[in-house]
């Protein structure tokens, strides 16, 4: 407390840091709000103890969040930077522009740091939205920004209420370089223990009504609302506001990937995230009319292969519900335009070396996301003829040479060690 | 081993056939003639000419495809041009047991011949054996996938290509303007955010060649450009048309597919011009919503040239939101804009606008080595050199120097001085020019 009230009266503070690495100098200018620098040492909890303090009331509408930490792990240069300028553990609150705005090395009250903020001169991101939106209620790009915001206060608050664990790290994650299957989601509970209505409308109550003001006016394709980030997913499945809109929107989010270009990211990403707050399985129609094969001219599938994205939460849809044939069309609609008929990978050639460490780097999370749960749904569902081919072309692949192994040990945890042997003949 | 495959039907209106079964998979096959086989397309088949340097079928084929009917086929994607007593072509003459003289065929990736001939087409007998083998005219394609999915943008936006693409050759073929030379890449190349620069597409080769054109007369114009430009101001009408892109937060390099539409043609086409002006009435209600997206920023620029929209009006409508509002406009446009006022003599503004991007530069260059290869001859061009001019018109000899010097302590592009003579040198600043070449 002492540094900070310290750290307070430095006037100096408050000019840019023109020593603060270029690279992080940009970074900071994407941010949305201010960015928090925290160093640790041994024995300090000063990320874990900023969780609590963003969700507190005084706070929420600044938005902090460690974004900026992340940076440290791999830039030594900043890392360099920021012990210099705490002299050791602490933390840094810097605004878009690289100005340091307060620091110290240990956090103080949410409600003293609030007031130092605007001090500072720093108006909260959220104010100053809603301020600009109710000026401009048109600007759909301001809309989501305030909707994000919303979305990541009631998050922080249903966190702390009902004592969610962050996201651990993914251990397989490893860079997702070349390949489009994301990283596990999470899994949201079982039966989410739902907010009380009181509660529910204080946290969730603005976030339900600016998500379906945005998502029912014209154009709102031209701004896609991000809730996927990690840190703060999926609190909003305790909220039974943002279940009942969630399921009242999902219709408008499908009919636009129905018409917009099939393989839009954003537009996927919010379909998985409204399916998964509103908790329901995948529409069975919706699901058969975006298969490649729901348009064919000239006796050719004229559709692009299903995204990623959606086939991942198609396939923990028959997980939990054991059905899956929707998980094995989508899943063969992906194989159907990515292994054409009878093709077969390419050997590695000399010179392949560095392009293969890519993909082996990439290939845990194509096993995860495509291979294991291909071979899966076709043992599920008894086609265990196609099974063969599609083990055979898996152990043909020059970056994932534990194939068999991979392979092997699948069978059996699907309870078929005689095809154990087969998928490796 | 090896495969005998049955003989297809030949093209009713194609001269006798020699061969209809073109054996595969020999072991004891040249390779390259086993790997030209094995890459030809199963789906449908290729055409394929052996061609000798007196008959010139190259050519001639190349030809055929520009004109109608069978410009409906162009671009032609199944098209090989084999020298007839040469390498592959010689082999499989050798395998077939034909003379080395010119011939065509169709022939798919199974090694069936569809059609073949040792007499030249005409155009008609052409499309008959293309239409005979089962290929149908890429547009023809699209109206089917349309009519099953009339809402669907993507199957639109092929369409729009696909029309483009035989408006061009169209008018090439009616100005007798030369055929290009290929073209790498797509036609466009949109960056977001910092440091790249939106008006920096790839340079699509100029048809007209420098020369001044005039407009097509009405009645070409609305024969050869009607279809495109009714089809795309249809597609901007659409609520949805502007939906965000792949690569927003993913694959953010991918903009491919979002309405590239510009073509230089447009100088000899009203109609065109006169779509590209309601594609950019819709572009801007869009901004005013968006202000930051890449791609309807990348659309508007590769559109704007043509019909004359500046920039700094727009800017001037448009409110960007409170987390925008430090980096705006986008350092990409803030040059463009800043060409514009150069152009109107307007230096102060012109000097405001790109401030703060040398600032960024510098910033960068300095940052570590790996960075410096930012100072480049291309970014002195783009944003050094203006910037030195801005300072001169206003007669700031020493922020000039001040300019000069700051580059060359970061370690920038060592061709800067002879660059900056020049420049010197044009605005009539002789003395400058003479320091500066020492």
């Amino acid at each position: 407390m002492r540094a900070f009230a310290l750290c307070l009266l430095a006037p100096a503070l408050f000019a840019q840091a023109s020593d603060l690495p270029a690279s992080f100098r940009q970074e900071l200018r994407r941010q949305a709000g201010p960015s928090c620098l925290v160093l640790e040492d041994k024995g300090t909890s000063l990320a874990s103890a900023l969780q609590a303090l963003a969700a507190h009331d005084a706070l929420a509408d600044f938005d902090l969040s460690l974004t900026a930490s992340d940076w440290l792990r791999w830039n030594k240069e900043l890392e360099a930077w920021a012990r210099r300028q705490l002299g050791g553990s602490g933390w840094l609150i810097l605004d878009r522009t690289g100005k340091v705005l307060l620091q110290g090395k240990a956090w103080p009250k949410a409600e003293m740091l609030a007031a130092q903020l605007l001090q500072a001169g720093l108006l909260p991101p959220l104010q100053a939205l809603t301020e600009f939106v109710q000026a401009h209620p048109d600007h759909a790009e301001a809309r989501v920004e305030r909707l994000q915001l919303l979305f990541r206060k009631a998050t922080r608050r249903t966190r702390m209420l009902c004592a969610i664990p962050p996201r651990a790290k993914d251990p397989n994650a490893t860079g997702a370089t070349a390949t489009a299957w994301t990283a596990e989601p999470v899994p949201s509970p079982e039966a989410p223990v739902p907010l009380d209505p009181k509660q529910d409308e204080r946290l969730w109550g603005p976030v339900a009504r600016e998500l379906l003001r945005h998502l029912e006016s014209p154009h709102w394709g031209e701004a896609i609302p991000d809730f996927s980030s990690y840190e703060h997913y999926p609190a909003a499945v305790h909220s039974p506001l943002m279940q009942a809109s969630a399921r009242r929107l999902l219709p408008a989010v499908q009919a636009l990937l129905l018409a917009a270009p099939a393989r839009s990211f954003a537009l996927w990403s919010l379909w998985v995230d409204l399916k998964r707050i509103a908790g329901v399985p995948a529409d069975r129609a919706f699901l058969a009319a975006m298969l490649p094969d729901a348009v064919v001219v000239d006796g050719r599938p004229a559709l692009p292969e299903p995204n990623e994205m959606a086939i991942q939460a198609v396939v923990a849809d028959a997980r939990k519900s054991g059905d899956w044939e929707d998980a094995k069309r989508m899943l063969l609609g992906y194989w159907q335009v990515r292994v054409p008929k009878g093709s077969q990978p390419r050997k590695a050639r000399g010179g392949d070396a560095e392009m293969l460490k890519v993909f082996q780097a990439d290939s845990q999370a194509e096993w995860r996301g495509w291979f294991a749960p291909t071979l899966e749904a076709l043992v599920r569902t008894r086609d265990e003829g196609r099974s063969l081919e599609v083990a055979r072309y898996v152990r043909a692949l020059p970056y994932l040479p534990d194939a068999t192994t991979r392979l092997k040990k699948l069978a059996l945890e699907l309870g078929r060690p005689d095809l154990a042997a087969r998928w490796s003949e | 081993m090896r495969r005998l495959l049955p003989a297809l039907v030949a093209a009713s209106l194609a001269a006798p056939l020699a061969a209809q079964i073109i054996t595969m998979g020999s072991a004891s096959e040249p390779k390259e003639l086993a790997t030209f086989l094995a890459r030809l397309s199963t789906d449908r088949p290729t055409l394929v000419v052996l061609d000798t340097p007196k008959a010139g079928w190259g050519t001639t084929f190349r030809a055929l495809f520009r004109k109608d009917p069978l410009v409906e086929y162009f671009p032609q994607q199944g098209f090989r041009v084999l020298a007839a007593g040469e390498g592959i072509g010689a082999q499989l003459a050798a395998r077939e047991g034909w003379e080395a003289v010119p011939r065509w065929l169709l022939i798919d990736g199974h090694g069936r011949i569809h059609a073949e001939s040792r007499e030249c087409p005409t155009a008609e007998i052409l499309t008959t054996a293309l239409r005979d083998a089962g290929w149908r005219p890429p547009l023809e394609a699209l109206e089917k996938a349309l009519a099953q999915r009339p809402d669907h943008l993507g199957f639109q936006q092929d369409r729009l290509r696909r029309l483009l693409e035989l408006a061009e050759v169209r008018t090439r073929a009616r100005l007798e303007l030369p055929d290009p030379k290929e073209e790498r890449g797509s036609r466009m190349s949109i960056m977001d955010g910092e440091g790249f620069d939106f008006s920096n597409q790839p340079a699509s080769q100029d048809p007209f060649q420098g020369r001044t054109v005039q407009d097509l007369s009405s009645t070409e114009d609305a024969a050869l450009w009607g279809p495109f430009a009714e089809a795309l101001t249809r597609y901007v009408a659409q609520e949805a048309w502007a939906t965000q892109p792949n690569g927003f937060r993913y694959r953010s390099m991918n903009m491919r597919g979002f309405l590239p539409v510009a073509t230089p043609f447009a100088r000899v086409s009203p109609t065109c011009r006169e779509a590209y002006t309601r594609v950019l009435e819709a572009t801007e209600a869009a901004l005013r919503r968006v202000p930051t997206s890449a791609a309807l920023w990348g659309l508007w620029t590769s559109l704007s040239a043509f019909v004359d929209r500046p920039l700094e009006p727009l800017l001037a409508s448009m409110a960007p939101s409170p987390l925008a509002e430090a980096a705006w406009p986008p350092a990409s446009l803030r040059l463009q804009a800043m060409r514009e006022a150069m152009a109107a003599k307007h230096w102060p503004r012109a000097e405001s606008l790109v401030k703060d991007h040398w600032a960024r530069l510098l910033e960068l260059g300095s940052s570590s080595k790996e960075d410096q290869s930012l100072l480049t001859s291309t970014q002195w061009d783009r944003i050094g050199s203006p910037y030195l001019e801005i300072l001169l018109r206003q007669d700031r000899v020493s922020d000039a120097e001040a300019l000069l010097d700051a580059w060359e302590r970061h370690q920038g592009w060592k061709g800067v001085r002879s660059r900056a003579e020049s420049l010197a040198r044009s605005l009539g600043q002789t003395t400058l020019a003479e320091r500066w070449k020492r």
